[in-house]
């Protein structure tokens, strides 16, 4: 049995049949082809899968897509700009280096782009906190708090 | 070395990678979806040692979706090989190591929890899995064995036949008779035992892989998530699957992240590209986490016991080691060689000890096969010998940085008694840099200021020593390699004057896009801009062996300097040519042919434009086209080094330890791109102190379950684990490769260990603390402290 | 997974408690942070129906009725660390708030769930006990709909198991406005700060009136099955000065009164060591800053 599911993402208005168990990261992915949001984990920890949610971080593998009906979703496709210029944070993670592999900086950008939205100018221990449920295996996350204070300071 | 160019050799450009990572463009393997694909989901041993007496696949198979199921009985009746470990050790009596047969589906014995037995493939994923449960296996569970440190000793379940006592090897290296000498006349004797913690590697990208078959080519294509795709075409067709090697690819596409994990050949791609013909439709496989846990190769898992000679004034007389090293269940890819040749070649570390030996047993228990992890060996004989080092010091009352001193190598090249030779190096000045960042000579009054918080503040030092650029192929054959260790590049100048630069090295977050392409752009003088880097292909690029043991820029890059050279040699005669001169006149400088001491000169895009538009051309001396191949092999490794400082504050209340401060001073030989480099270092250390105090694969021992498997039990370093750190780098140029450069890409997570380990035995030593086990989790620190003040 | 028979959002209370009584094998579904990797892990079996109870306005809003703080059901575990009312009068809840998981997991997992799961280490599990809350639940077993309040301590069984009816909905949970002179301390001990299954968790809440400690309450996390009540505790500090003799007799009994496990995490000894140094480092905190 599928279910009608009706929501925004990146903006766009988006009609789908779902089985109801499908999640939404799996929707995001499988359906709208949308691949950059990623998955690294099965127990919600890793944070790769991190999107907006009505303007919220949350982790879309610990979401159903059902419970997205008629929300608002943001993926880190629809983060930069119409006409392609970056995000703040995207360009604050090129210019520091925030980023190694990519995979998990999808996640860790979504993830940092609200916490500044909820905190315009954190301490770097308050950045270091708010970004741990994002794991990074490359950086060392020293780059990637460069890059949050970076965005935050240019604003 | 300067940046001649924008861009070039020692600037830091932004990376050319980032732009696809940062706005969801990448492309991963999970990524990739073809026509017509189905999903292979593995049935794991839920036992760690059992006798598989049936498998039932009949439900499964009735199950919807279901496209086919294989078993080990499937693989056997085609005939389909086992997994080969490509090097031998050869043990101490002159022996070959053993080799158990490594099936890609069990046969008949399943050796570790998460060992595969099955494999259903179906029209989704979900099909897979629900299929995967309802199949029926009648396992005769035998006793397991675990614990590296007892599986050798009579009476303990057997892993294989083949392989007594699971012992795989007993290796030696080193002079064993100058070695008990040494020992016999020395003044101060320093012990050690301990555990070298099991690890899992976690890049966040799991494995994942996605196989076709063309019936119209009779040809494969694999994309997978690997960091040598060559190495994996190599060992899968000719070893395993028995394919022609020219019928099948291998792409590596964008790959999140390996540290060794992702180096070695594993069952679940060969299976689905044995598969995908036999379904005759292309399949996808993705790794779960938890099955991650207990499929990839893990890292390190040593009992080992060493001890260091000194003379009266703190010189080292002499070390010994015995190690021995968890291989896990199976021989994985590069296995045998990472406790041996990549381990014991390192004992000498930075020092001029005279004397060492090292006997390393390398033993199969019934876990997940261990292999090479960031490091691979290095971290493992740094922590010998810089804990034996720190507390000689404490123990003989001699400052840290003063015995280190007192023992540092100084002339080079300097041959170590385990069969290296170092060419270049200065550890005084890494040290003396590291030292004064750290600021030392604080240190006191920090100790003070943090008592009057209840908070035991101590320093920790290590000097690391790696050797990188795996290395010269005939020494490497000469101890046991079944494979070459040299690189292939390709350097394609295209008409207009752009160049695509080929390379047999991957990149899966070292940022070789943008490095190589700083190499190319300085030494042909065009912009950064106009170079691409494509890796990652067995279908485009000539050939190569990988990125692993920090080998890329002086193995790798060194080969496409090689094809630079070629290309630079051809462009001279073409411009001779043009400039109507000898081809002995003809220089290059700055991206233009000159005549040499004239003004006459042509661009570098006029020459690559007369290549391929031969009209004024010696066509009757030379080929049109500029497009040059080059195969490098080092004529030894590069051997990084460095010093690195640690401080850390201690909860004596509760156990908890913080990393405070911490200091990296690296010699990394010449730099391309500083940004690259400091980003290596500082994901390096976050892997050391997540070795030093959090990480741990903990197996049951008597059952052999992970219980560890999942990252709720595996502590992950995370954002408020790790400090900011403090890095810097010297240099002395690696004297044998023209770029002069060492390699940078695991010192971080090779020097930090030992160094936050002393730091913690340090903040506690005046409670009576003197070891503290890795991990050094709050429980265990806190344990520590309680058995001192026993 | 098996396929589901049923998929229901239900838009009012009364028809969700009806359907319960109806279908009987319902998967609730809320923030679905806990359940989907508890389903995906396979320790979690979706039922024949799955209920996604998300647009039921009964179980939204926190507002004050009396005496009380009601908190629907629905709330998520950042809109309670940010209303008004929670941080005038609960604080310990905000203070709590952030030791639980990360900010995603926050965003979405709610405070009826995280009641629901019944897990031993449940972040928001002792800090409600020691604010004295109580559940509220309500289903429709006849024609009219019944509801029901049940301290919080009684509400859970075991590990995931609650004393909720399986036609039963948990509705929200209802906190008493805490009185003058009332403090309340949450401490977790995890060996990580944040997102890791709590090591162990203490809570002590009381009234500091002329020096004394009254009305105290105190529970612990992760040390039994259920969170459990610090009985034995709550003995040692009742109506005395927090002076150094009453802290060392409270650390004593807490240490003295749980009984953890050993797990790969830490063994049960270092858990009864941390719980008695713990429980003094907050009570000296308390006594030093009232």
């Amino acid at each position: 049995m599928n279910v009608k599911l009706s929501l925004k993402v990146n903006g766009k208005a988006v009609e789908a049949d779902v089985d109801p168990r499908t999640l939404l990261v799996q929707f995001l992915r499988d359906h709208l082809h949308l691949t950059g949001t990623h998955v690294g984990c099965d127990t919600g920890q890793c944070g790769a899968c991190t999107i907006h949610l009505n303007g919220r971080a949350v982790k879309s593998c610990n979401l159903l897509a059902v419970q997205a009906q008629g929300a608002e979703v943001t993926t880190i496709e629809g983060l930069a700009a119409p006409n392609g210029d970056m995000h703040p944070m995207q360009a604050a993670f090129k210019e520091c280096h925030g980023l190694q592999c990519g995979f998990c900086t999808p996640g860790m950008v979504m993830s940092a782009t609200a916490l500044l939205k909820d905190n315009p100018k954190p301490t770097e221990e308050q950045i270091r906190a708010g970004l741990d449920g994002n794991f990074c295996r490359c950086t060392g996350y020293h780059n990637i708090v460069k890059a949050v204070q970076t965005c935050a300071g240019g604003r | 070395m300067g940046a001649n160019i924008p861009n070039g050799i020692g600037a830091s450009p932004r990376r050319k990678e980032d732009q696809r990572f940062l706005t969801g463009a990448g492309n991963y393997t999970d990524d990739i979806n073809i026509q017509g694909q189905t999903y292979a989901c593995f049935l794991r041993s839920p036992h760690a040692h059992a006798r598989i007496r049936k498998i039932d696949t009949q439900a499964a198979a009735a199950a919807p979706g279901v496209v086919a199921i294989f078993t080990g009985a499937d693989l056997a009746e085609a005939k389909v090989g086992g997994l080969p470990c490509g090097w031998l050790i050869t043990d101490v009596n002159g022996q070959p190591m053993k080799e158990p047969p490594h099936p890609l589906l069990a046969q008949g014995k399943a050796n570790h929890v998460g060992d595969q037995v099955a494999v259903v493939i179906a029209e989704t994923y979900l099909q897979a899995k629900d299929a995967v449960e309802l199949i029926e296996v009648d396992y005769d569970v035998l006793d397991a064995v675990a614990d590296v440190a007892t599986a050798t000793q009579p009476g303990k379940p057997q892993v294989h036949d083949i392989a007594p006592n699971n012992t795989c090897y007993v290796w030696g290296h080193g002079d064993k008779a100058a070695v008990d000498k040494a020992f016999a006349g020395a003044a101060h004797v320093t012990t050690l035992e301990f555990r070298n913690n099991r690890l899992i590697p976690n890049a966040i990208e799991p494995r994942a892989a996605v196989a076709q078959y063309s019936r119209s080519e009779d040809a494969y294509t694999l994309h997978v998530s690997n960091q040598n795709p060559h190495v994996e075409r190599l060992l899968m067709t000719a070893f395993v699957l028995g394919l022609p090697e020219h019928k099948v690819r291998v792409i590596a596409p964008d790959v999140g992240g390996g540290f060794g994990s992702k180096i070695f050949l594993y069952a679940e791609e060969t299976v689905i590209t044995w598969a995908a013909k036999r379904v005759n439709r292309p399949i996808k496989w993705t790794c779960e986490r938890s099955e991650s846990f207990m499929s990839d190769a893990h890292g390190r898992d040593h009992a080992t016991k060493a001890e260091l000679a000194l003379d009266k004034d703190g010189k080292f007389l002499a070390m010994r080691v015995n190690t021995k090293a968890n291989l896990g269940a199976y021989l994985s890819t590069f296995a045998s060689s990472v406790p041996t040749i990549l381990y014991a070649t390192l004992l000498a570390g930075q020092y001029t000890t005279p004397a060492i030996y090292a006997e390393v047993t390398g033993v199969f228990t019934n876990t997940v096969p261990v292999d090479a992890y960031r490091g691979a060996g290095r971290p493992e004989a740094t922590f010998v010998v810089e804990r034996l080092v720190s507390k000689a010091a404490l123990e003989m009352g001699i400052d840290q940085a003063e015995i280190r001193r007192r023992n540092f190598i100084k002339a080079f090249p300097y041959a170590t008694p385990v069969g290296l030779t170092y060419d270049t190096g200065n550890y005084e000045a890494t040290l003396a840099a590291a030292t004064k960042i750290a600021d030392v000579a604080g240190f006191p009054a920090r100790r003070e200021e943090a008592k009057k918080r209840g908070k035991l503040r101590g320093i920790g030092y290590s000097c690391y020593i790696e050797a990188c650029g795996l290395a010269p192929s005939n020494i490497a054959g000469a101890l046991g390699a079944r494979a070459g260790l040299f690189e292939a590049g390709e350097v394609r100048v295209h008409p207009t004057g752009s160049v695509t630069v080929f390379t047999g090295s991957h990149s899966h977050g070292q940022g070789h896009e943008t490095t190589f392409a700083q190499v190319v752009a300085e030494r042909l003088g065009i912009p950064f801009e106009s170079v691409d880097v494509v890796h990652g292909d067995t279908g485009r690029i000539p050939f190569g062996m990988g990125t692993y043991g920090s080998r890329s820029l002086s193995v790798g890059g060194t080969a496409i300097m090689k094809a630079i050279d070629k290309v630079v040699a051809k462009g001279k005669k073409i411009a001779a040519h043009l400039l109507e001169a000898a081809d002995s006149d003809i220089v290059f400088e700055n991206g233009n042919f000159k005549v040499a001491g004239t003004d006459k000169q042509v661009a570098f895009g006029q020459v690559a434009f007369a290549a391929y538009v031969p009209h004024n051309y010696p066509l009757d001396k030379l080929e049109p086209g500029l497009n040059e191949t080059a195969f490098y092999d080092p004529t030894n490794f590069t051997y990084p080094a460095g010093s690195h400082i640690c401080e850390v504050e201690v909860d004596p209340e509760t156990g908890v330890t913080k990393v405070v401060n911490y200091v990296a001073s690296d010699d990394f030989g010449n730099i391309i791109n500083p940004m690259i480099v400091e980003g290596q270092v500082h994901g390096g250390l976050a892997q050391g102190i997540g070795q030093a105090l959090l990480e741990q694969a903990v197996y049951d021992y008597e059952t052999g379950q992970l219980l560890s498997g999942s990252f709720t039990d595996y502590a992950m370093p995370r954002a408020d684990d790790v400090p900011s750190f403090k890095v810097d780098t010297q240099v002395t140029p690696c004297t044998h490769n023209p770029l002069g450069v060492k390699g940078c890409g695991e010192a971080g997570a090779i020097g930090s260990p030992p160094a936050v380990i002393s730091a913690i035995i340090d903040a506690l030593k005046d409670l009576g603390v003197k070891e503290v086990p890795m991990p050094a989790t709050p429980y265990r620190v806190w344990q520590a402290i309680q058995s001192a003040r026993a | 997974m098996t396929a589901l028979d049923n998929y229901i959002a239900p838009t009012s209370l009364e028809q969700a408690v009806v359907q319960l009584q109806e279908l009987g094998e319902v998967t609730i579904l809320a923030g679905g942070t806990d359940l989907m990797p508890q389903s995906h892990a396979g320790r979690v079996k979706f039922k024949r129906t799955l209920m996604n109870i998300r647009r039921i306005p009964e179980l939204r809003g926190i507002a004050r009725e009396g005496d009380e703080i009601r908190i629907g059901a629905l709330t998520t575990i950042s809109e309670m660390m940010a209303h008004p009312l929670v941080r005038e009068h609960l604080p310990l809840l905000v203070s709590a708030g952030d030791h639980f998981a990360s900010d995603q997991i926050r965003n979405a997992g709610t405070v009826g769930g995280n009641i629901c799961n019944a897990s031993p280490a449940g972040d928001t599990l002792v800090p409600l006990m020691v604010l004295g809350a109580s559940v509220e639940l309500a289903s429709k077993p006849d024609d009219t709909l019944f509801r029901r309040s049940m301290p919080l301590p009684e509400f859970f069984v075991g590990p995931g198991k609650t004393r909720l009816a399986p036609a039963e909905l948990l509705t929200a949970v209802r906190v008493p406005i805490p009185p003058k002179g009332f403090v309340a301390r949450f401490h977790k001990f995890g060996t990580r700060p944040a997102l890791d299954i709590s090591a162990i968790s203490i809570g002590v809440a009381g009234v500091l009136k002329d020096g004394k400690f009254s009305q105290v309450r105190v529970a612990f996390g992760a040390v039994a099955p259920t969170p459990v009540c610090g009985c034995a505790t709550e003995e040692a500090l009742e109506g005395k000065k927090l002076d150094a003799a009453t802290i060392a007799a409270a650390a004593k009994a807490a240490q003295d009164e749980v009984h953890p496990i050993s797990d790969v995490r830490a063994s049960a000894w270092y858990r009864k060591e941390m719980i008695h140094n713990m429980t003094k480092r907050i009570l000296e905190d308390v006594s030093a800053n009232h």
